[in-house]
């Protein structure tokens, strides 16, 4: 079995989960692209192209995919580049090469630190692709009111007071839907499974799952709000189409789930389609007016990479992040008090500092944790 | 074939009306067909195997304790009353009883000493296989043409089933809560083997326990509307033999089943770091 590199290190604070490392004893071939991912899909280049079938016949989505070829994609379009939706062959050139340069130094270089990497590379100028101009619409006057200081959590400064003071990645609970499929350094994947009469999307980080019904059935009584809201999705030819609301208000659009709160009015339209074996594209329309000043849309394409498996995320089994951080608070707190009393100067408050805890210097203690148990047995 | 005839007659008009179920026309859902109906047409078999796909959910003590035992209370959760004291309930213990080793029962009696404290179940924990089974909550199997999805309401928690490309349970790198699962038919009951575990999980309420053992799970059709359950749990390490356990799964009938989120961590939050905040928990 192969397995992605990876490691669990975010904002200065540990979080637990599963390290799994394999060292690349063998170089791998780094291949710059020429020709952008996009166009190579099979219904690009062969317009008659089906997407394959499952055996009841709806289009099969079913497989483990990620947006790690997303990496180099900006979610919002440089504004110099106003509406122009490709980036020109010198500019995707030069992408490719970075692409190539980044996979080298994770697959053939980086030992400890690494991250996830995509194997394709796309000319996309960003992943919004409406408003014209690529870019995600201001947020109104009800969503700035919205904003708090604490919304980026341990990516912040704290204080940790309150369990509201981390956000909902620190504590494990969820990334939200597009928080979950925005490309961040690692924990991409998520996997489709389908039924006659469902589809299941499971996110690889935090091991999130939702259940998309497909049935005529309206959703959810209104009472029952959710984090991943209350989807229902249909079929639109070759298109599955999932509309979800019944949001509880308390997930941000953003990579991974962190930013401003949307409402609880939020209307999420997603429509993902095969577009080629290894190829799903999506797309997901936030209609929120409580909280942007225009519906927009983002595009992304879910992709399959080679070796990859998803490991269950475990994250709350074992984080650290919310007791380290509400205990390093209590305890600068406690030294506060003391040099108070003592009359001393007031101690720094290291959480300010943009890591708080070192990179470990062991790396086998956190590479294959059971290693030790499996060879017991 | 009538019943068959009358649920797509049921389906037509449930597109037609693009509203079914209680929100919708309440004479409509009074019906049974109406109720196939919002759940959608069910095919007896998926790519030629039993159709399992649905909401299940187990309907008796096991989540107590797997070996059954009188009604009683919780003496320190004498602020519920009535609201929380185990129910009386049957074994699904083969046999009625664990075969523990020695030392094994010494530490489930230590773990059921230290309940609810020490169970993972009360900080949210994922909470394994079979235990994710027989919880007081719902799950989904959600069946195609490959690899199975079973995702259950408690923790929000899901797994994999392979039905190709099965692992070798040496080549595991990590264990995981739920472990890792491989299926294959045989006939028409779904044999699905689970290994690499997390261990020191427990498998009910009373402490019950394991330190890395292997489950062989059987889903056998019953009717459409039920499943005969059969876990046989395997742990030389803790038990003197292996052992099984075995009730039905029910189908939720509402038609508007499916599962919701019960995001646990959120519960369980205040007794994990409840101390550490700005003004503690006590």
């Amino acid at each position: 079995m192969q397995s992605s590199k990876r490691v669990l290190v975010r904002g200065g604070l540990w979080v637990a989960g599963i390290a799994v490392g394999v060292s690349a004893a063998a170089q791998v071939p780094i291949v710059v692209a020429t020709t952008p991912a996009e166009d190579t899909a099979a219904a690009v280049v062969d317009p008659n192209w089906k997407a394959p079938r499952t055996s009841w016949g709806h289009p099969s989505l079913e497989g483990v995919y990620s947006t790690d070829d997303m990496r180099s994609v900006p979610r919002d379009r440089p504004e110099e580049i106003e509406t122009r939706e490709k980036l020109t062959p010198e500019e995707f050139a030069k992408r490719a090469q970075d692409d190539a340069n980044e996979r080298d130094r994770v697959l053939n270089t980086s030992s400890y630190s690494s991250n996830s990497v995509g194997s394709r590379t796309f000319g996309w100028t960003s992943q919004v692709i409406d408003p014209p101009n690529g870019r995600i619409p201001p947020l109104s006057a009800e969503g700035e009111a919205r904003r708090r200081p604490n919304d980026r959590g341990s990516y912040g400064a704290g204080p940790f007071d309150t369990f509201e003071d981390f956000h909902l990645y620190d504590r494990c609970i969820t990334r939200g839907i597009l928080g979950s499929a925005f490309a961040v350094v690692y924990g991409n994947g998520m996997r489709i499974a389908q039924s006659p009469d469902s589809v299941v999307i499971s996110y690889e980080m935090l091991a999130d799952s939702r259940i998309i019904p497909l049935v005529p059935r309206p959703h959810a009584q209104d009472s029952i709000k959710q984090y991943l809201g209350n989807s229902r999705g249909y079929w639109d030819g070759d298109t599955l189409v999932v509309e979800t609301k019944n949001f509880n208000g308390r997930t941000s659009i953003g990579g991974n789930g962190i930013g401003v709160r949307h409402s609880d009015q939020l209307v999420l339209t997603e429509r993902l389609r095969r577009v080629d074996p290894n190829m799903i594209e999506y797309r997901a329309t936030v209609d929120d007016p409580l909280t942007y000043t225009a519906p927009w849309t983002v595009r992304m394409m879910w992709t399959t990479q080679p070796g990859y498996e998803i490991f269950e995320y475990s994250c709350h089994e074992a984080n650290r992040a919310v007791a380290g951080g509400l205990g390093g608070e209590r305890n600068y707190e406690e030294r506060v008090r003391e040099a108070q009393a003592k009359g001393l100067p007031i101690p720094e408050r290291l959480a300010s500092q943009p890591n708080l805890s070192p990179l470990p210097t062991d790396e086998a203690a956190f590479i294959n944790i059971n290693r030790e148990e499996h060879e017991r047995q | 074939m009538r019943r068959q005839h009358s649920l797509a007659a049921a389906l037509a008009s449930c597109v037609l009306l693009a509203a079914c179920g209680p929100a919708g026309d309440s004479t409509t859902t009074a019906s049974g067909d109406a109720a196939q109906a919002a759940s959608g047409a069910r095919p007896a078999r998926v790519n030629g195997h039993p159709n399992l796909n649905g909401v299940w959910q187990a309907l008796n003590t096991a989540y107590w304790n797997l070996e059954g035992g009188a009604a009683h209370a919780f003496p320190e959760q004498w602020r519920l009353g009535a609201l929380f004291a185990a129910p009386a309930g049957q074994s699904v213990v083969e046999g009625g009883t664990i075969p523990y080793l020695p030392e094994a029962l010494e530490q489930r009696d230590k773990n059921r000493a230290a309940w609810p404290a020490n169970d993972p179940e009360t900080k949210c924990y994922r909470a394994g296989i079979p235990r994710s089974t027989y919880m007081p909550y719902p799950f989904q199997i959600v069946q195609g043409d490959g690899d199975m999805m079973f995702v259950y309401e408690y923790a929000t928690s899901n797994r994999t089933v392979r039905m190709a490309n099965h692992l070798d349970p040496k080549e595991v790198l990590v264990d995981q809560w739920l472990g890792w699962s491989n299926g294959r038919w045989e006939g028409d009951t779904l044999v699905v083997d689970v290994f690499g575990q997390i261990r020191d999980t427990w498998l009910d309420r009373a402490g019950n326990h394991h330190n890395g053992m292997t489950v062989e799970e059987r889903y056998t059709p019953m009717t459409e509307n039920h499943i005969w359950y059969e876990a046989t749990i395997t742990d030389p390490r803790t038990f003197a033999r292996p052992w099984k356990i075995a009730m039905p799964l029910y189908r939720r009938m509402e038609p508007n089943a499916e599962i919701f989120e019960y995001k646990c961590v959120e519960f369980a939050e205040p007794l994990l770091y409840g101390e550490l905040l700005k003004e503690p928990i006590k």
